[in-house]
């Protein structure tokens, strides 16, 4: 019974909290600059755009879904706030452009999927091009440089000594848990991922809940852009690219089925830990990015193989 | 239990009728249903059981005929309109959401909420009104629980506690015991008997009549869409009475076979078979030159078995033997042995409907036929146009796209395909499953004439006629064992299907 009761607990630790493990510790090995303040802050400035995209990414695969497209839609967004900023709109309002314009083309996934049920690879990876092709159009393929002190606030300001992004990263990790453990709208995302038919059944309208899950997503790509394009101070038609990659990977390697809506936002942050701390420790060995990408592909295909295994277990 | 029943009436079918192309699988039903009862539905396979409840449910909308509920004529046309009249319906298969709480399934979109943050839920409100309702149901479940982690028996409290709490006045249970142990069934009739006592309807599908006696207060018998009688279960003396009911379905254009006096080797032998829980110590074997049925009701085990057998799914225990060697079997290796499996669902397991005839019969054989992987189309053509030829496929040409054959043709190429193969043990899951009559005989001629060839056959069938016309030996299944083994001489309607539901001699 007791062994039982260890093998349960040991099956519910996804791979990422091992590798995450090891990770710190060769890295505290081969860096002796990792534990410094100045790194960490690097690493959480670098973590939180991706960790904002993994939990949008975790609501969609929960309602069996994937974005491909939320890599793209930071792009675009990002575009669109600078032409915004340059063309002197406020603070407050270029932030509610952004998320509400993330909102927008998140929806457009959600109907495409929940409404006229095209496959949620399909559609993402369609609006994928979408979204790049706008942004390319919008910019004609160059980058728009130079925002005022207020808007790079968002990214390199200070709060009572934290960095104001990590609080922005910090509300929305709590938003997330709220809006998923503790509403009804969270309830019938587990439901809709985990038995749509039983919530059909009760009479809810499955199809709205579903379409709304991509909105939330784009909803979080918009936040993600204002960080993005705040921190680099401009704004580029690919600055997205491949994020949605590392955002998806963040998922499966928290230890998120595919098929079983059984993932949770703790096991995206892990993952996305581990993949932010995997690129920096791969960065100090000196690995040019390019190959930091193959391993994290790499990483990914292990962790999935643990998973497989130890399911046999 | 009959004086827990009230005389007042909730629900009632009049002259109920539901047509499908080609089959009428009501006709003119009359069922009724009174506060606090437990109202058993009792018939073979596809008397139309399913169908009633889901015209309840709201499924489907009926062809034909009224529904009353208390009194006022209802029109019920979609799952919605069925709860809303407060019908909770539990499924044989679970719809509990595997990843959030018990306590949350009970109360799924209708979670009490914090009184201040009217969007938050009311975690502690939550779990204790949970705990309230499982505790008057008689059910002992942690609420915090997922869903996924529960057993069989826990889950369909958790779906009952779920209809208790919407206020269900009309429970549906489609066999609910059919995989619970007899503590759980016991568990269940007591969780059960509290619904009586809040007045609550229970139309109660099982296979097990024993059960029925135990727990009904009536009893309706089905019988090819019809309903055969409604009884007081005190008027029930035995179970044949009932069972006498169930059968005689009509009989009409069965192929009569030729039964051989000789039979050959033992082809197929299975020993102690087991995978579980879905089947238990099976033994059997087929010779050649003989059909052997195997029968039994819907979730006996009978497909499993077969799937089993020809390598599809894993088992925990037993021996396949082929031609008296013991094997170790995958799809592959079957086909290599002669073995050919014709599946119950032949469009989705035993077709390429949206490829021509030549294709669907030579694809099990290109590596015999083409070893080196290269294929003359002239030969395909020559082999498969002879196939065609022999089992009388009525098609234009081998050209035509197997999706547009009727359903005997249809299954007369999956035949073809495994003849193609060289095959000699042929498991037919269902094998004349929607196809006309006229089909239906052709589908049986070609079997006798099989076996005449030296074939083994082991033809799995709902339909109790045509095991008893087609087998040498019938094996009676129920709930993953083979109870018995009748043969062709002692089996009839009645015997089969006295094993079929667990009976004994």
């Amino acid at each position: 019974m007791e062994r039982d009761k260890l093998r349960k607990v040991f099956k519910r630790i996804p791979a990422a909290a091992f590798a995450l493990v090891f990770l710190l510790i060769t890295c505290s090995f081969i860096s002796k600059h990792f534990w410094t303040g100045e790194n960490l802050s690097n690493l959480g400035l670098q973590g939180t755009v991706l960790v904002i995209l993994a939990l949008a990414q975790t609501m969609v695969i929960l309602v069996e879904g994937i974005d491909l497209s939320s890599g793209p839609l930071v792009s675009f967004v990002g575009v669109v706030i600078a032409v915004l900023l340059h063309k002197n709109f406020s603070l407050p309002m270029v932030i509610l452009c952004a998320v509400f314009l993330g909102t927008l083309c998140g929806s457009v996934n959600g109907v495409l999927i929940a409404r006229l049920k095209m496959p949620p690879f399909v559609a993402t990876f369609g609006n994928m091009g979408v979204f790049t092709g706008l942004a390319l159009v919008i910019t004609q393929g160059s980058s728009i440089p130079g925002f005022g002190e207020a808007f790079r606030y968002i990214a390199s300001g200070y709060v009572w000594g934290f960095p104001f992004m990590v609080l922005i990263l910090i509300f929305i990790i709590l938003f997330t848990y709220v809006l998923l453990y503790h509403t009804t709208f969270g309830t019938y995302v587990f439901g809709i991922g985990g038995n749509q038919e039983a919530v059909h059944l009760i009479g809810v309208n499955d199809i709205f809940f579903k379409s709304a899950v991509y909105g939330v997503a784009g909803s979080y790509a918009g936040v993600a852009a204002l960080i993005m394009t705040s921190r680099m101070n401009a704004a580029h038609p690919l600055v997205g690219f491949g994020l949605e990659f590392e955002a998806i990977a963040s998922v499966i390697v928290g230890g998120c089925s595919w098929t079983l809506a059984n993932g949770n936002p703790w096991g995206t942050l892990v993952g996305a830990a581990t993949i932010v701390v995997l690129k920096n420790g791969l960065n100090v060995l000196g690995v040019p990015p390019p190959v930091q990408v193959a391993g994290v592909g790499a990483f990914l295909i292990l962790a999935v193989i643990y998973d497989t295994i130890k399911k046999k277990y | 239990m009959a004086e827990r029943s009230s005389d007042e009436t909730i629900l009632e079918f009049r002259e109920v009728s539901k047509d499908f192309p080609g089959v009428r699988a009501l006709d003119k039903v009359h069922f009724d249903l009174k506060k606090g009862e437990v109202h058993a539905l009792v018939g073979e396979n596809g008397a139309g059981k399913s169908t009633l409840i889901k015209i309840l449910a709201g499924v489907y909308p009926p062809t034909d005929g009224e529904i009353y509920y208390q009194g006022q004529k209802v029109t019920i046309r979609n799952p919605k309109g069925g709860l809303d009249l407060g019908v909770s319906v539990i499924y044989q298969e679970m719809n509990l959401v595997p990843y959030i709480s018990v306590a949350k399934n009970i109360f799924l979109g209708r979670e009490p909420k914090r009184r201040w943050l009217p969007f938050l839920i009311d975690y502690p409100r939550l779990h204790e009104n949970a705990r309230e309702i499982l505790k008057s149901i008689n059910a002992d479940i942690d609420t915090r629980v997922n869903a996924v982690d529960l057993g069989v028996a826990q889950g369909q409290l958790v779906e009952m506690a779920k209809a208790f709490s919407v206020k269900a006045s009309i429970l549906v249970m489609d066999e609910p015991t059919a995989t619970l142990t007899q503590k759980e069934i016991e568990q269940l009739f007591r969780s059960i008997r509290e619904f009586q006592k809040k007045g609550v309807g229970i139309i109660y599908i099982s296979h097990r009549l024993e059960e029925i006696l135990q727990i009904a207060d009536r009893v309706t018998v089905l019988r090819d869409g019809k309903v055969m009688a409604t009884m007081n279960i005190r008027e029930v003396k035995s179970l044949d009475d009932v069972i006498k009911l169930m059968v005689g379905r009509s009989i009409t254009a069965y192929f009569s076979r030729q039964f051989l006096g000789e039979k050959g080797n033992v082809a197929l032998e299975v020993k102690h078979l087991s995978r579980d829980p879905l089947l238990k110590d099976i033994n059997l074997h087929v010779r050649s030159g003989e059909i052997v049925g195997l029968a039994g009701l819907v979730g006996a085990g009978r497909t499993e078995l077969a799937r089993a057998l020809f390598g599809i799914d894993r088992f925990d225990e037993g021996e396949v033997h082929i031609l008296g060697k013991k094997v170790s079997m995958t799809p592959s290796k079957s086909v290599g042995l002669g073995v050919g499996f014709i599946p119950e669902d032949r469009k989705k397991e035993g077709l390429a409907l949206i490829l021509p005839v030549k294709e669907n019969v030579i694809v099990a054989s290109l590596r015999k036929i083409f070893p080196r992987g290269l294929i003359n189309p002239q030969k395909t053509s020559k082999v498969v146009s002879e196939y065609i030829k022999a089992l009388r496929v009525a098609t234009p040409s081998i050209m035509r796209l197997v999706r547009y054959l009727s359903g005997g043709n249809q299954q007369k190429v999956v035949v073809a395909k495994w003849l193609c193969t060289q095959a000699k043990i042929f498991i037919f899951d269902e094998p004349t499953r929607g196809v006309d009559v006229g089909a239906k005989a052709e589908i049986h001629q070609l079997m006798n004439e099989m076996v005449k060839q030296g074939a083994a056959i082991l033809m799995i069938s709902s339909e109790l006629p045509e095991i008893l016309h087609m087998s040498d030996r019938v094996y009676v299944m129920h709930e993953g064992r083979i109870v018995k083994e009748l043969p062709r001489e002692e089996a009839s309607q009645e015997s089969v299907l006295r094993y079929a539901m667990g009976g004994r001699s």
